[in-house]
């Protein structure tokens, strides 16, 4: 990812104090790791200015929505029980099953990764405006957008329940 | 011949790598502030001195956005599922919820 990218983010962690957006700043790493676009080896679908500019007053109200829907996400998971919240000692183990499996979620805690890990990079993304790189359909205008997908996609699972 | 040598290890091993060390010395009752960074990045950079100057800022990040390491675990997990998976799962899969009897009941109707 480089120096300057981890600089940026770690500036983002430090200035945003007391305000912290621990979720936002790995959101950001997230979203760099899973990079369609590579210079030098380097991941760079995000760059230090776009996170830098994370930091003005109106986009920083946005950081601290989806910093609370990360938090809301990972907290109705814990509300769930250890069941629910996706151990990452289980998920070490993946690689030959999920090679196996294809598309389908090997384990309960995976499928729980997953969902989790595409919030925070979808986040992430739009944070820094790199929602459309690739066509990969993300229509979404708002943070709200974005966790009414979420709700939409776990309706299902809800009304299993009640 | 091939006389290129890559090494293999990535920004995110050298934070856990870190976290762990700051785990350690927590542990043992420092306190954050007074964990070594400096020594740590001095170590690392024995093993890789190109990347000498880079160990600071992922030292620093180490230790504003450690959390504790539960998130850098998170992280580290996230680019093994990414390495299993290498091209982008369905958006946004549902959550699953824990087996309920009322789940079952509604199934047997």
């Amino acid at each position: 990812m480089g120096s300057d990218f981890i600089g940026a983010v770690t500036q983002l962690a430090t200035r945003s104090s007391p305000l912290r957006v621990p979720h936002t700043c790995m959101a950001l790493l997230k979203a760099n790791l899973s990079s369609p676009v590579s210079v030098d080896g380097r991941c760079a679908l995000l760059n230090a200015k776009q996170v830098t500019s994370l930091l003005t007053r109106k986009t920083f109200e946005d950081v601290q929505k989806a910093e609370s829907l990360m938090t809301q996400a990972r907290s109705l998971l814990d509300a769930f029980g250890d069941q629910a919240r996706p151990r990452t000692s289980n998920l070490t183990l993946l690689r030959p099953q999920a090679a196996a499996c294809g598309w389908r979620s090997p384990t309960k805690d995976h499928a729980a990764f997953v969902a989790l890990s595409e919030l925070d990079v979808r986040c992430a993304k739009f944070l820094t405006k790199r929602r459309n790189v690739q066509c990969t359909g993300e229509d979404y205008e708002s943070i709200s957008d974005i966790a009414k997908e979420l709700a939409a996609a776990n309706v299902r699972s809800l009304s299993s329940i009640y | 011949m091939n006389v290129e040598a890559k090494e293999e290890k990535t920004e995110i091993s050298c934070m856990l790598s870190m976290q762990d060390q700051v785990d350690d010395l927590v542990a043992s009752g420092v306190t954050l502030k007074e964990c070594p960074f400096d020594e740590m990045v001095t170590a690392a950079a024995v093993e890789q001195p190109p990347c000498a100057e880079y160990l600071h800022s992922i030292a620093l990040f180490v230790k504003e956005c450690g959390c504790n390491g539960d998130l850098l675990r998170e992280l580290d997990a996230f680019t093994k599922v990414r390495d299993a998976f290498p091209v982008s799962p369905p958006p946004l899969p549902s959550f699953p919820l824990p087996f309920s009897p009322h789940a079952a009941a509604v199934a047997a109707l």
